[in-house]
């Protein structure tokens, strides 16, 4: 979620910043392809959402309140499509101070609530506070920690808020500057009134969605659970947003959610013309519509292939299997790993999983994040004869029949377990295990039910219960792509080797590099350690990526505000919402 | 009477607290919690995920946490659902009503549909149009229903192809996906009721589809026997037109247990209106359900369980009671 | 998942007639089964389809995953068959062209284009090692009854998403999905008898108890049974894996999908054979009987369980289709057997479903729908045949 920026950029911006007071923040006019003057006021824009805002509560929703935010972040500092650099949003400038453990940020003057009451400081500090509440359980609890310890937050004055840091860290500014305020006096009444447990009830589906107050650009005034959501411009918004032209944001009358079970009906839904916006998930649901833009069906925009996205799917064999000393040894054994990925045929899964909309993985970082992948890791591509030379090193040698066995006539032979119901890996796992067995190698798929592939993968200790696992994660981040949990031997999604303790060097210098990256805050130099990291992880192939599908975008004509073609990505997306107007 | 119902109501009790241990039991031996998804966030800490375990209760042993839920069920609390931290009932409440549109729906169509069908082939016994409705009503029972709606969708847009190149009308006859128009809140009662009504046609159609071919084939075994029964055979040898023998001393007879008999149906309704919502994306029960499954959480599972089940129990009830005031060989006491 | 609203109390009276004359009941029910012509009709192509089934691999030219990744051959359509010579028209052997892949540049689908410089005829009787089959487990064969040399293919009925042949895959999946109900009812029927059995038999309190519990079982809504048990028998860990070293191979996840089925489905059965164990127990034949001297060992062989047996094969054959839609839903959600190595009919059509409308783009992989459909209709007809053939009131 979270774009992330240089930070060096960030450190030489802070001199420029303390500029007039009382500015409102202007979007770019590099932001949206719209022609001066072009964009008007009015209309609705539709699109869909795959899943309900189960609660408008912004501390307790367990997954990422999507819809919510799509309705436009309001936080701190913020990225635009066009720079990795942090920017004042709803703070006017920033410091950071010289030995790099805190931050000191000015809010702008005329921020307002939706019900009209004037935002300060103890918005932000009490989101703060009840995102640092254990009792209170918010997802970002976790990131106000860093190596175990708080990030703390105080009011200079009322417009003056300061951040300090427990070490240097690169990742301390993100969830700094991106902390949104809560609505003190609502929320935080209820908090100082009735604690942990009375914040967590407010808010919920079942509160008129008419008597929350928001910061952003639409707020909600409907919500019909499993329907949509239909959201209204916020007009104390456009106090401290405007264009380039300085007219007042958001340009739209209204933003509904479409809510809808499948992507499959999000698609009919958009060549019906009941929604505006559509991402096509593969070169089918292209083909859709393209199809219905040629036959005047719908009038529309189409811009297939645009990028990877911010996610892969992967094989990852288990390192702790006590019980079979000869598999652990095997799946431990590089040579082995790197055989495995010479069997992988990544052209073919491009070609048939995602029908020749994919582009191959070989690092541990999502394409998406250009600025991070190292093009010169080490690859081991489809090659099957290379792979039967490093399983003969390892002693495994062709029978009669093809099948390799070792010399005591064992076979090669191993259980890949994903999850049912997830086409894409099914079809990967697939494929693999068909290559696989033509070189002699017995690999038995199996598709068993996500709860239980997690569970199975999450086990700790000496002797976990799987084979080799298909699986994918999303996410990351620009400023430090790799997330706390994976890199770090005890972390939980260091899914190979769940032992608690590294077990090869390759492990002990990639976790020691983590660490050193984060600490390091020239750009630059933490790209050099980032690089070095995904060389010693692409030669140890600890997960053997496959690819990353290629994303599609699709809108109405009549949408406007698009970002330039050159931004639209799989990160920053198609459009800003308060710049989107209906022609 | 009163006496049976009040007997009936407390004979439901255990059934009703089996059901809900036993589905309690079949949850919770599916392997992983709520929290074990959570773990697999890039930044998420493993205290944390302890943490919470702790706050949601899941630490406890499965014996303890159903006799905490069946004690606040009891005072009418379904729990909390851990994903939004809502109570169970307010995430429920909506699908619940949502599905009864689809299912009512689907009940007055299959009447509508199966009631002339049977009488029809009844009257016309072994003749080839009485062949031909059983055809039709086959049709509904062997097509499996979240297919026969999605081949109705593609038809659907199908068809607008076609009245566009033809007459140039480029609209959709039915909507393809969900409950309502964008446009919904914006509309007065009589408009939100056409909308809703309007939304409801396609996959009110499919479902009742499914149930046409049983209901045809025992409506039309019921007719034939009645009207060779001696009753008929005297009515027309009195000269009673042959329309009302059909109609009024036949059908009426025949039909009446059917139409009281709803509760029978209703579970096959409820569960065949289930891969129909997912297909043309109904905010019913069924969506609620796979999701509250795949995510585990497990208190809304068993909300939408024990809600389901109450109703289905009491659906049953006064079907037997309708039963019993229009049938007067049925006698409870 | 038996059609709602059907009459059991009826029969049972019935019954009382059909043991008078169980001497010569068979012939009878059998001369009227034949009068029933759609019944028949339904007869004739079950019977047909599970002899295809049984030598599925001898007639599809393909194994069920036999799928190349270079050339692509995802989503082929059919491939069409030429009987007349290119330049002189005249009638030749039938035989295909290999193809070029394209792709639309308005759809993006793949396109294929006949290379019509060569032409492969169609041979009969050929040996592809790569495809060997197994007739009932007996035979080993990897003869086929037509195919075409390499490097052009024969798809009947097209290709799916991985290049597979649709048409080998539909004559494979018959042996999922004609034999998972098959199955499944088996299943039904034993816990059925054991449970009806006993309840009825014993009466009492045991009856009450096990009354109880179908009770219990029914008033769950069967989708949730069917989808925790799926996804709980699926876990490799759970109790019966673990009692009988299952692996959860694809073989196994079926056998898990047909327990499923079977569970979810015994407890209407369970309640009609201990009615009909009541009710004939206290008859006066069965009394007549015991009071010549008959064993309760004989009443029950000799007249309870005949007359029982003719109501259940009835019961039994309506819920063979209904087991057989059960599992295209499974496969739809995703709880269906294996579609790693599998191919079943349910299986097949979810994924012509999960296409959405760009199964325009695809029709033929809606061609798994027609078997489905004429099993569960014929299963229903011979079903509802058999019904009016053993019930004395309905022969004519």
């Amino acid at each position: 979620m979270h774009r992330t920026s240089s930070y060096l950029v960030a450190l030489v911006a802070v001199a420029a910043l303390a500029l007039a007071s009382a500015q409102p923040l202007t979007w770019p006019a590099a932001w949206t392809s719209a022609e001066p003057g072009e964009a008007q006021y009015g209309g609705t824009y539709r699109v869909s959402a795959l899943s309900d805002p189960r609660t408008f509560n912004p501390f307790v929703s367990a997954e990422e309140n999507d819809i919510v935010d799509a309705a436009d972040a309001t936080t701190l500092l913020r990225q635009g499509p066009d720079s990795d650099a942090f920017i004042p949003n709803m703070a006017e400038s920033f410091e950071i101070s010289d030995d790099g453990l805190s931050v000191t940020m000015t809010l702008r003057e005329g921020l307002r609530w939706s019900d009209g009451e004037p935002i300060d400081t103890d918005d932000f500090l009490f989101a703060y506070e009840a995102q640092t509440d254990e009792d209170v359980g918010s997802n970002a609890y976790d990131g106000w920690f860093i190596e175990g310890e708080l990030i703390e937050m105080t009011a200079v004055d009322d417009r003056t808020v300061r951040f300090d840091f427990p070490v240097e860290d690169r990742l301390a500014l993100v969830v700094a500057g991106y902390l949104s305020p809560a609505p003190d006096h609502i929320l935080g009444e209820i908090y100082r009134d009735g604690g942990a447990e009375a914040l967590k009830e407010a808010w919920g589906t079942d509160t008129d969605v008419s008597e929350t107050v928001w910061a952003t650009a639409f707020v909600p005034v409907e919500f019909l659970p499993g329907q949509r959501i239909v959201f209204e411009r916020n007009p104390y918004f456009g106090e401290w947003n405007v264009d380039a032209q300085g007219n007042a944001l958001p340009y739209l009358d209204r933003y509904v959610v479409e809510i809808v079970e499948s992507i499959d009906a999000a698609l009919n839904l958009y060549i019906a013309g009941e929604i505006d916006a559509f991402s096509p998930s593969n070169l089918d649901q292209v083909g859709v519509v393209s199809q219905a833009i040629r036959n005047g069906d719908i009038d529309a925009e189409l811009l297939p292939n645009v990028a990877p996205v911010a996610s892969s799917q992967f094989i990852v064999f288990n390192w702790n299997k006590a019980s079979e000393p000869k598999k652990e040894a095997l799946f431990r054994d590089v040579r082995f790993r790197r055989a495995m990925s010479h069997l992988v045929d990544r052209e073919a899964i491009t070609e048939l999983v995602y029908g020749g909309s994919a582009a191959p993985m070989w690092s541990d970082v999502y394409q998406v994040y250009a600025y991070w992948v190292n093009p010169d890791v080490p690859k081991y591509p489809f090659d099957p004869e290379r792979a039967l030379e490093l399983l003969a090193e390892i002693g495994y040698t062709p029978d009669d029949d093809g099948t390799l066995v070792d010399a005591d006539g064992e076979p090669l032979a191993f259980t890949l377990a994903t999850n049912a119901g997830n086409d894409q890996r099914e079809q990967i796992a697939q494929i693999f295990a068909d290559e696989a067995r033509r070189a002699g190698v017995q690999v038995d798929v199996q598709a068993i039910d996500f709860n239980l592939l997690v569970d199975q993968l999450l086990t700790t200790g000496d002797d976990r219960p799987f084979d080799a696992i298909l699986i994918g994660l999303q996410g990351g981040n620009r400023i430090w792509p790799w997330g706390s949990n994976v890199l770090p031997c005890d972390g939980n999604l260091h899914m190979y080797n769940q032992s608690g303790a590294c077990l090869t060097d390759a492990e002990r210098t990639a976790e020691r590099l983590y660490g050193e990256g984060r600490r390091t805050l020239d750009t630059e130099a933490a790209r050099q350690i980032g690089y070095a990291i995904q060389a010693r992880m692409a030669a140890l192939q600890p997960q053997i990526f496959t690819v990353s599908p290629l994303s599609h975008f699709s809108w109405a004509s009549d949408v406007g505000g698009e970002h330039p073609r050159d931004l639209i990505d799989t990160v920053v997306g198609v459009r800003q919402l308060p710049l989107t107007f209906k022609r | 009477m009163f006496g049976y119902v009040v007997r009936r109501l407390f004979n439901l009790i255990p059934t009703f607290l089996g059901a809900t241990f036993l589905a309690f039991l079949v949850a919770q031996l599916v392997p992983g919690d709520f929290l074990a998804q959570r773990a697999l966030e890039p930044n998420v800490r493993p205290e944390t995920i302890e943490r919470l375990r702790v706050q949601f209760g899941l630490d406890q042993p499965w014996p303890v946490q159903y006799v905490r839920w069946l004690g606040s069920l009891l005072q009418g609390d379904l729990g909390l659902s851990f994903s939004s931290n809502q109570p169970v009932w307010d995430l429920i409440a909506a699908p619940i009503r949502n599905s009864m549109v689809l299912v009512v729906a689907s009940l007055v169509l299959l009447y509508a549909l199966a009631i002339p069908l049977g009488v029809f082939s009844a009257v016309r016994q072994y003749s080839w149009a009485d062949q031909i409705v059983s055809a039709i009503s086959y049709f509904g029972l062997a097509i499996p229903n979240f297919f026969f709606a999605q081949v109705l969708i593609l038809g659907l847009f199908l068809l607008r192809g076609f009245t566009r190149e033809t007459f140039g009308f480029n609209e959709l006859l039915l909507p393809v996906a969900q409950m309502t128009s964008s446009d919904f809140s914006d509309l007065n009662a009589w408009g939100r009721f056409l909308d809703v009504a309007h939304h409801t046609i396609l996959p009110a159609f499919v479902v009742a589809t499914s149930g046409v071919a049983g209901f045809t084939r025992v409506l039309r075994a019921q007719m034939i026997e009645y009207l060779s029964s001696d009753f008929i055979r005297t009515a027309r040898a009195k000269g009673v037109g042959r329309r009302s023998i059909t109609y009024k001393h036949a059908l009426r007879p025949a039909v009446i247990p059917f139409v009281a008999g709803i509760g029978g149906i209703l579970p096959t309704l409820i569960g065949g209106a289930g891969l129909v919502e997912i297909v043309v994306s109904w905010p019913g029960i069924t969506p609620t359900l796979l999701a509250a499954i795949q995510r585990q959480d497990i208190y809304v599972v068993l909300g939408l369980v024990v809600v389901t089940t109450g109703l289905l129990m009491i659906g049953n009830l006064i079907s037997d009671l309708l039963l019993a005031a229009v049938d007067p060989r049925i006698r409870y006491d | 998942m038996t059609t709602p609203g059907r009459p059991r109390e009826a029969n049972v009276e019935a019954l009382e007639g059909l043991v008078e004359r169980s001497m010569s009941q068979r012939q009878i029910a059998w001369r009227q089964f034949r009068r029933h012509r759609v019944a028949m009709v339904g007869a004739v192509v079950l019977i047909a389809m599970y002899l295809v089934t049984i030598f599925a691999g001898f007639l599809a030219p393909y194994g069920v995953n036999e799928y190349r990744t270079r050339p692509v051959a995802a989503f082929r359509p059919p491939t069409p068959i030429h009987w007349t010579h290119p330049d002189t028209g005249r009638l030749v052997r039938p035989y295909v062209y290999d193809v070029k892949v394209e792709r639309d540049p308005v759809t993006f689908q793949r396109v294929y284009v006949e290379d019509t410089s060569t032409r492969y005829p169609i041979r009969f009787f050929v040996e592809r090692p790569e495809a060997t089959y197994s007739v009932l487990g007996l035979w080993e064969s990897d003869l086929h009854l037509f195919g075409v040399d390499d490097p052009a293919r024969i798809f009947l009925w097209g290709t799916n998403d991985l290049g597979k042949d649709v048409f080998s895959r539909v004559l494979y999946g018959g042996q999922v999905s004609l034999v998972i109900g098959v199955l499944a009812v088996w299943v039904s029927l034993g816990l059925g008898l054991l449970f009806g059995g006993i309840a009825g038999f014993y009466g009492g309190w045991v009856d009450e108890f096990v009354m109880r519990l179908v009770e219990v079982l029914s008033a769950i809504p069967s989708l949730f049974l069917l989808v925790v048990l799926a996804s709980l028998l699926q876990d490799p860990r759970n109790p019966l894996a673990q009692a009988f070293g299952l692996e959860m191979n694809s073989a196994q996840t079926f056998l898990m999908v047909v327990l499923v089925l079977g569970f979810v489905g015994w407890g209407g059965l369970a309640r009609t054979i201990r009615s009909l164990v009541l009710s004939i127990r206290e008859m006066e034949y069965a009394a007549a009987a015991k009071a010549l001297g008959a064993s309760e060992r004989r009443v029950l062989r000799r007249h309870l369980l005949p007359a029982t047996a003719s109501y259940v094969v009835v019961d039994l054959t309506l819920a063979i289709p209904g087991f057989i839609l059960t599992e295209t839903g499974l496969s739809f959600i995703g709880l269906g057997p294996s579609a790693v190595d599998t191919s079943s009919w349910g299986l097949l059509l979810a994924d012509a479903t999960a296409r959405g409308i760009s199964i325009q783009f695809v029709p033929w992989l809606l061609i798994p729908g027609i078997p489905i459909f004429l099993a569960v209709l014929s299963w229903n007809l011979v079903g509802d045949g058999l019904r009016d053939a053993l019930d004395p009131r309905k022969r004519r």
